[in-house]
């Protein structure tokens, strides 16, 4: 039921997508090319931080990359679009190589920052590289030559037919990403997202998978500039911030520990609290952590002496002194 | 390159350094106060641009005059601070990070445009400080008279925080309860209304920052906001998020560091920026003064 609804959907949205293509005026087709070249944008994204939970700054400098192999090598190699676009590609995969080597040593916000702090490299690059990339007037007189295949020659400069070149890689995208999730390295990335401390149980090399995580979205660099004309180093950073769930950092797993370190800290703000937890007590209380002393738990006194006892309850601290 | 030189480059650089010093002891003092890990808040850039456009709105209304401008611009921005973590963050405390991140962002891209609806995408000029204009005769060679001043004030506010976190009663309070927030609510703090007002105050402190750009800078943009947020978090990074002597510190080496280089080697004086940032977030990711996680 489920996968045939999939279908019809699909199949509804390529028909609206080809009917746009076929009938719709100048403005309306220039701006579907723009949406679906952002859709494949957030899908790559979407690969990484959707599946995986990774948050990723620096995911625009793909996109940058992707825009400016194909720029720079449509400028000085060769015009033909479809060799620009693999190169292209391949550009940005071997920058997700080698960031994502030195990204996935760190997790959490560390993660972010890092992956912030690369896409703000490559972006300084591009900017301040005038020679090269044209710095901030950007990259100009890049032709969108016909795409020769032997005996046809499709002449993508018409938008219509550029419209539906877009299209097909929109298609080719999800289409990949659709199998990469059914696949056991799609489930691979979303054991990473869930809980992956388990998953590197399961012998699961996470720096490895992280890695790869990053290569596959990257189609859509490729296409900005053909759309755009000079391209814009301006688009930098997208969308938000870093981490994932990481259940044991900071939390001891010893809570009576953690009552007796903060109680020692700020001893004087509660002189009541000070004389309750004493370092013997805490000491006497420490145990085999995780096993006898963990969640939550309640001091009391019970007959002149101090007890810790543990408490269903979720978020309270109950401090009760009778 | 004679002495001369180098010294002007070293006071372009403290300046640029304490000026991002301003922005990023705010961004630093929500980190560190706002829960467990706590919340690295984009809108902070947000909240420099709106303290330098509403300073420059305040200054412009009443009569020219900058000392006032600074000072009601900024309570202007802690009432925005109010409304985001009383009706905003303080509902996502509790899920994952990324989510507040997010929702932090979300601000950015609104500021920005309500920037716009309200005083337009073009640039504004911004008016000089009497007392301040001009510059002054330094080894023979004019500086900045407000540079000079910028500096100054930059150890002060840092004078102030230190003096605040670490000496006062409230000071304690704000530390107890970062150090553990179920702790401080059992022994009788109301956490939520503090952090409140921690967030109100790094707001506060992110608007006297801009409140402060708006001669230093000359121009007012939209965009400016995510230009000195990048660099905010670059110091905090390098200093180690939540930690204000980090954050001082790293400040200074960035100032330093970009003035060199812009001096030096022009096409890559951001680039060692962030060079700097990754080997710091490799090499040792809680920054200089931050504690291992």
């Amino acid at each position: 039921m489920y996968r045939s609804w999939n279908i019809i959907i699909s199949v509804l949205v390529l028909t609206v997508l080809i009917l746009i293509g076929l009938f719709a005026g100048r403005f309306t087709v220039y701006l579907t090319s723009r949406v679906m070249i952002l859709s494949i944008f957030a899908l790559g994204y979407n690969i990484l931080f959707g599946l995986t939970g990774l948050l990723s700054f620096g995911h625009a400098a793909f996109y940058a990359a992707g825009a400016y192999g194909l720029g720079l090598f449509s400028l000085h190699v060769s015009p033909h679009p479809l060799i620009g676009i693999l190169v292209g590609v391949a550009c940005a995969c071997v920058l997700a190589a080698v960031i994502g080597f030195f990204c996935v040593r760190q997790t959490e916000i560390y993660f972010a920052m890092l992956t912030l702090a690369f896409g703000m490299m490559i972006f300084s690059l591009i900017w301040n590289m005038r020679g090269v990339t044209g710095g901030d007037d950007g990259l100009v007189g890049i032709m969108r030559a016909p795409i020769s295949l032997g005996v046809v020659s499709i002449p993508i400069i018409k938008p219509k037919i550029y419209y539906f070149l877009v299209l097909f890689f929109l298609a080719l995208s999800v289409f990949l990403i659709f199998r990469i999730r059914r696949s056991p390295f799609g489930l691979v990335l979303a054991g990473i997202r869930e809980n992956d401390r388990r998953g590197e149980f399961a012998g699961i090399s996470l720096k490895n998978y992280c890695r790869l995580g990053r290569c596959p979205g990257h189609l859509a660099g490729k296409q900005y500039d053909s759309v755009f004309g000079p391209l814009e180093p301006l688009r930098r950073t997208g969308a938000g911030q870093p981490d994932r769930r990481h259940p044991d950092i900071r939390r001891p797993a010893c809570r009576q520990c953690r009552v007796y370190r903060i109680a020692r800290n700020y001893r004087t703000l509660h002189p009541q609290l000070d004389a309750l937890v004493r370092p013997d007590i805490a000491g006497h209380y420490h145990g085999v952590p995780g096993r006898n002393c963990r969640g939550p738990v309640r001091i009391q006194k019970i007959a002149g002496k101090v007890r810790c006892r543990p408490v269903i309850k979720r978020y309270g601290f109950n401090l009760i002194t009778n | 390159m004679d002495l001369k030189s180098i010294v002007h480059v070293c006071l372009a650089g403290l300046s640029t350094g304490m000026f991002i010093w301003l922005v990023a002891s705010g961004l630093t003092l929500i980190f560190g106060v706002l829960g467990v890990l706590g919340v690295l808040n984009f809108a902070h850039g947000s909240f420099y641009m709106l303290g330098a456009y509403c300073c420059f709105t305040v200054l412009s209304r009443l009569g020219d005059n900058f000392w006032l401008g600074l000072l009601i611009g900024p309570l202007c921005v802690c009432v925005v601070g109010y409304v985001i973590e009383r009706f905003f963050l303080r509902y996502v405390y509790r899920i994952e990070l990324p989510y507040q991140l997010l929702l932090t962002f979300a601000f950015v891209l609104l500021f920005d445009d309500l920037v716009k609806i309200i005083w337009g995408a073009g640039s504004l000029g911004s008016p000089s400080v009497p007392g301040l204009a001009g510059s002054v005769p330094i080894l023979g060679r004019n500086f900045p008279t407000y540079s000079l001043f910028i500096i100054a004030v930059g150890p002060l506010v840092a004078l102030g925080l230190w003096i605040l976190i670490e000496k006062t009663w409230y000071g304690r309070i704000i530390r107890a309860a970062s150090s553990d927030r179920e702790m401080a609510s059992a022994i009788g703090v109301n956490v939520p209304v503090l952090f409140t007002a921690v967030f109100m105050f790094g707001a506060w402190l992110g608007a006297m920052g801009g409140g402060l750009a708006v001669p230093y800078v000359g121009l007012l943009t939209p965009g400016m906001g995510e230009a000195i947020i990048i660099d905010a978090f670059v110091v905090a990074v390098i200093g180690g998020l939540g930690s204000l002597k980090g954050a001082f510190l790293g400040a200074l080496i960035i100032g330093l560091l970009s003035s060199f280089g812009t001096r030096f080697i022009p096409t890559f004086d951001m680039f060692l920026t962030f060079i700097l940032m990754a080997a710091v977030l490799l090499w040792r990711p809680q920054g200089f003064f931050g504690e291992a996680v």
